[in-house]
């Protein structure tokens, strides 16, 4: 048993990376996570320190660059490769410590809902459903708005709206492999209802969990730069892609490059955590779909 | 009909039970959370007394419960409080802007359909466009609301200048207020001109909304018409005589509508949610715009009301969608 478990492990591996979706995607996101971790390390300048003689320099291939600031300054006359590398590191660190805790709520919950079923699960979806009818945005921006701004309040604003969704999702599939020929031999056989929710069923539903954790990064990213982006994220000394966003939007016209930079991250990974998403679900489960993200 | 008809009671009294909870989350959120409305709103150096008057006036000096039952009564007179930034009523300012959103809101839902419905069917017939789409899809999908607005004001804005960057209308142009949708308020009053202009302001911020849905209905649409296509009564319709686009956008697509109609119920909240920062990029003068000015200045009343309304369309929206499923499908079950 643990034999074939192993070696299925070692198998997928390989099959994984042939995956052209998350292989490629993989080296982008590992590029940007390995950029956000060392940017205090590699950063060539500090991100928040303002020199107006430096100001608006554009991209050193474009004439009139400094080989001081490989992609310019903006309007302040900061760097934009270091604030770039400093907002990657605000983007996942946002991104990741939601993810743990909108997939541990939303996991735990749904097992329980979707396998002890009764009052509680009753409970627990009028609750989702109530929580789902307000735009999520729109919810996010209302804690954020009692929280107040900060780092952290934007992972708090994210993981309390987001629950909802995750739990949904792993409580159907939950129900769906409670009714499988395994589970009911479990029963028969006299396991614990502990042992047959986290040995027999959540084997089962891992690979849903890791998909929807993956797209749940993506989602996050887009929320905190969607949050920084009009005031309501991150602190705005904080260097992160969304004050760069809506600081570069004003001066588009003189200085594109502090725009259109952040854009670019932006928009590549969360394509890339997209991607991967997709490409971990084509592998593990052709049959699984995903919609209402 | 009795089985539709229980059905829409039903699906009534949900919709129903879904306002009264977010009634209660809206009302539940400024009070539960820490830090007293009152203090986070006037800040420092205001006196005792003021601050009293101020919680007797929001009644926070009284149990909870009588809190929300007296405010619960207030809403459905429309009494949604004064606005502590504008000094006017939460309902009017409310109100005065509403139109704004739901135009925005209601042409990107047409555009997303008709866009989407469109692609949906060409990509189900022709492998080549079919391809292609499969790949520029992900993007639709991926990309949230707000980049893509961010991406087409640069563009068509900034660099190509084919559209204007924000508002409703271009200055000078005057529409009377009749419903308060620009397109349909021109068209009544017979104002070519600014129709065009509002034409011309609404495309964009229209299209940012749209690319995600319409990608997800071409999606779905593509993949359900190319089991329809396969079936008998199509062979039986082609026998027939009919043109190959009767068929495809009459026959095949009444069919295949379904989940299409599904998807827009699910999506429709997070369009709605995404028109907020749309709004705010495009300086469309909705209530998306006018949350955010209200978080800015701690309005707590004007933002509550904001977040309300936005819930009660999301719900409104939703029964209707459902209305039309079981209209488009009288075999719905309710589950």
């Amino acid at each position: 048993m643990i034999v074939t478990e192993k070696s299925l492990r070692r198998t997928s591996l390989m099959d994984f990376l042939s995956s052209k979706k998350i292989s490629v995607s993989l080296v982008v996101i590992t590029f940007f996570v390995v950029a956000g971790l060392t940017a205090p390390y590699i950063a060539p300048h500090d991100p928040t320190k303002q020199s107006l003689d430096k100001a608006n320099l554009p991209p050193i291939w474009v004439e009139g660059g400094d080989p001081k600031y490989l992609l310019g300054t903006d309007s302040l006359g900061r760097d934009i490769l270091s604030r770039l590398l400093h907002g990657a590191s605000v983007a996942f660190y946002v991104s990741i410590t939601a993810t743990c805790i909108v997939s541990s709520v939303g996991t735990l919950l749904g097992l329980l809902a979707g396998y002890i079923r009764g009052k509680f699960d009753e409970l627990l979806m009028r609750i989702i459903d109530i929580w789902m009818s307000f735009p999520p945005v729109i919810l996010a921006i209302a804690f954020i708005s009692v929280l107040g701004t900060g780092i952290n309040n934007v992972v708090l604003a994210i993981a309390i709206v987001d629950w909802t969704r995750f739990t949904r999702v792993v409580r159907s599939e939950v129900l769906a492999t409670r009714e499988k020929d395994f589970v009911a031999t479990a029963v028969t056989a006299g396991f614990s209802t502990n042992y047959i929710i986290w040995r027999e069923i959540f084997p089962n539903i891992l690979p849903l969990i890791i998909v929807l954790s993956t797209l749940e990064m993506g989602i996050a990213v887009a929320v905190e730069v969607l949050l920084s982006f009009v005031g309501l994220g991150v602190k705005p000394t904080t260097p992160s892609w969304g004050t760069m966003l809506s600081d570069g939007l004003l001066t588009f016209r003189t200085n594109p490059y502090a725009f259109v930079f952040p854009l670019l991250a932006t928009v590549v990974v969360v394509l890339s955590l997209n991607l991967l998403g997709e490409g971990i679900r084509e592998k593990l489960d052709p049959k699984l779909e995903v919609i209402g993200k | 009909m009795p089985i539709t008809s229980y059905y829409l009671f039903k699906r009534f009294m949900q919709s129903v039970i879904a306002f009264l909870g977010a009634t209660f989350i809206s009302f539940v959120i400024f009070r539960v959370l820490p830090g007293d409305p009152v203090s986070l709103m006037v800040g420092p150096g205001v006196t005792e007394q003021y601050i009293a008057e101020l919680r007797a006036y929001y009644r926070l000096d009284q149990p909870l419960i009588s809190q929300y039952i007296y405010w619960l009564t207030d809403l459905f007179t429309l009494n949604l409080g004064k606005s502590f930034r504008y000094g006017a009523d939460v309902a009017t300012l409310i109100l005065e802007r509403l139109p704004a959103t739901l135009e925005l809101v209601f042409a990107s839902l047409i555009i997303a359909s008709l866009l989407g419905i469109f692609t949906g069917v060409v990509a189900a017939v022709k492998r080549r466009i079919d391809t292609f789409l499969q790949t520029v899809s992900l993007a639709g999908l991926a990309i949230p609301h707000f980049l893509w607005a961010l991406i087409l004001v640069v563009l068509f804005a900034a660099i190509l200048r084919i559209a204007p960057a924000s508002g409703r209308l271009d200055l000078g142009l005057v529409i009377p207020r009749i419903t308060g949708f620009y397109l349909i308020d021109s068209i009544i009053t017979g104002n070519a001109e600014a129709f065009f202009s509002a034409l011309k302001h609404i495309i964009l911020p229209a299209f940012s909304l749209a690319i995600g849905m319409m990608t997800l209905i071409q999606r779905t649409l593509r993949s359900r018409m190319i089991d329809v296509l396969n079936e008998d009564y199509i062979l039986t319709e082609r026998m027939k005589g009919h043109s190959e686009t009767y068929i495809l956008f009459v026959r095949a697509l009444k069919n295949a509508l379904m989940p299409v109609i599904t998807i827009i119920g699910i999506q429709f909240v997070f369009l709605l949610g995404g028109s907020t920062v749309v709004e705010k990029i495009f300086g469309w003068p909705g209530i998306g715009n006018l949350l955010f000015t209200a978080v800015q200045y701690r309005d707590y009343t004007l933002i509550q009301g904001i977040i309300m309304v936005y819930a009660i369309i999301a719900i409104v929206v939703n029964f209707l969608i459902d209305i039309l499923y079981t209209y488009i499908n009288p075999r719905v079950e309710f589950k």
